[in-house]
């Protein structure tokens, strides 16, 4: 049995909120030090489907609500003392501008393999969201942790799934082996498509040293650099139903990571 | 001969496929028949996009003639002009989680 890596951490935090909420109105967020995006973007879903609430008298953590709160109300969130930027996606509108906001999480600190690679990496699974998902709401979310010494950004749509995307092409797969298939670039729109998720993951692993989470469906898939010199996977199931209806894909990105040259990755 | 600037078009950044598929339904909607693609200010772009940039290129009747690439989107078309890598990374087995 392997240790649960800490982004998947995150995404059980995420159940552990939901099945509270099942239970309660609302949500007390005040004995959280930290709630990185990976748990607070579903949860941002959740609430929003479910007309639920979260609360909170923590002076602390009263940042962590009023962000919640805004970030409900206006398309994009920029918090710079939070280290904290995120954007939601408009299904029918290009989403050029608005990815303006997350190209901020990069700085002299935090150079997450330069402009180039940052953008493109971002561009790649935004992409993604917009072409497979069929989302009607879609959360991106950047935030540095300089303590931490790490960037972590997490991608969130409440569309089809991977394994969806596939059946829906009359590919039939379990949900671990077309998340995995996915990883790999097999595309369900023509022989030379599907480059998008692997130079993301190439890009991430190899190049900038850092790790990555994909949960679609029931399947939950963690990307890593270890002696292997591309990368380990491991692969978890969820063995009951899925934590939610959609896709999500984080990343964490060690601040150390210098400019890189990312077409070596593709 | 008319000329796109993609800047002013989409964006300095150009992320979606679809957008390079509208770029290309209005170059085919354009009565002339050279068309001059002027990539100045882009800084960068998805091989999504490129890759369907590409592709419209070729499918496309028109004279296309691009101006003011940058070496980072000239090497961008090269990469995607090329074969994908298989990217096989390991695969331990499947850890079941009870919720």
């Amino acid at each position: 049995m392997v240790d649960t890596p800490e982004l998947l951490q995150s995404l059980l935090k995420f159940s552990d909120y939901t099945s509270k909420l099942s239970a309660s109105e609302n949500l007390d967020i005040c004995a959280e030090p930290t709630i990185y995006p990976t748990t607070l973007l579903p949860l941002l879903n959740f609430i929003e489907e479910k007309k639920k609430e979260v609360k909170c008298t923590h002076a602390k953590s009263t940042t962590a609500q009023e962000a919640i709160a805004r970030f409900q109300r206006e398309e994009k969130l920029e918090l710079p003392n939070e280290n904290c930027y995120a954007v939601k996606l408009n299904p029918n509108k290009e989403p050029t501008t608005t990815l303006n906001t997350l190209y901020k999480l990069r700085n002299d600190q935090c150079e997450c393999g330069g402009e180039n690679a940052f953008k493109l990496l971002i561009g790649e699974l935004v992409d993604n969201i917009y072409q497979h998902s069929q989302f009607t709401n879609a959360l991106i979310m950047g935030q540095r942790y300089r303590e931490k010494q790490f960037a972590e950004i997490t991608f969130f749509d409440n569309g089809i799934t991977i394994p969806g995307s596939y059946k829906k092409q009359g590919l039939t797969f379990t949900d671990n082996e077309a998340v995995y298939e996915a990883t790999r670039g097999l595309s369900t729109k023509g022989e030379d498509r599907g480059r998008g998720l692997p130079y993301t993951i190439g890009v991430v692993i190899q190049g900038l040293d850092g790790e990555l989470l994909i949960a679609s469906g029931k399947a939950a898939i963690y990307q890593y650099l270890n002696v292997h010199p591309i990368g380990s996977t491991l692969s978890f199931e969820f063995v009951k139903e899925p934590p939610f209806k959609g896709t999500l894909i984080s990343i964490r990105i060690p601040f150390s990571t210098k400019t890189i040259d990312y077409t070596k990755f593709v | 001969m008319k000329v796109f600037k993609l800047s002013k078009l989409f964006s300095k950044d150009l992320v979606l496929r679809d957008s390079a598929d509208k770029l290309f339904d209005i170059i085919e909607k354009s009565p002339e028949k050279r068309i001059k693609i002027d990539f100045s200010e882009v800084s960068s772009m998805t091989m999504s996009f490129a890759h369907e940039y590409l592709i419209s290129k070729e499918k496309t009747q028109k004279e296309i003639v691009e101006s003011n690439i940058s070496i980072n989107i000239k090497k961008l078309f090269e990469v995607v002009k090329t074969p994908a890598r298989p990217r096989l990374a390991t695969f331990d087995s499947i850890q079941p989680i009870p919720i």
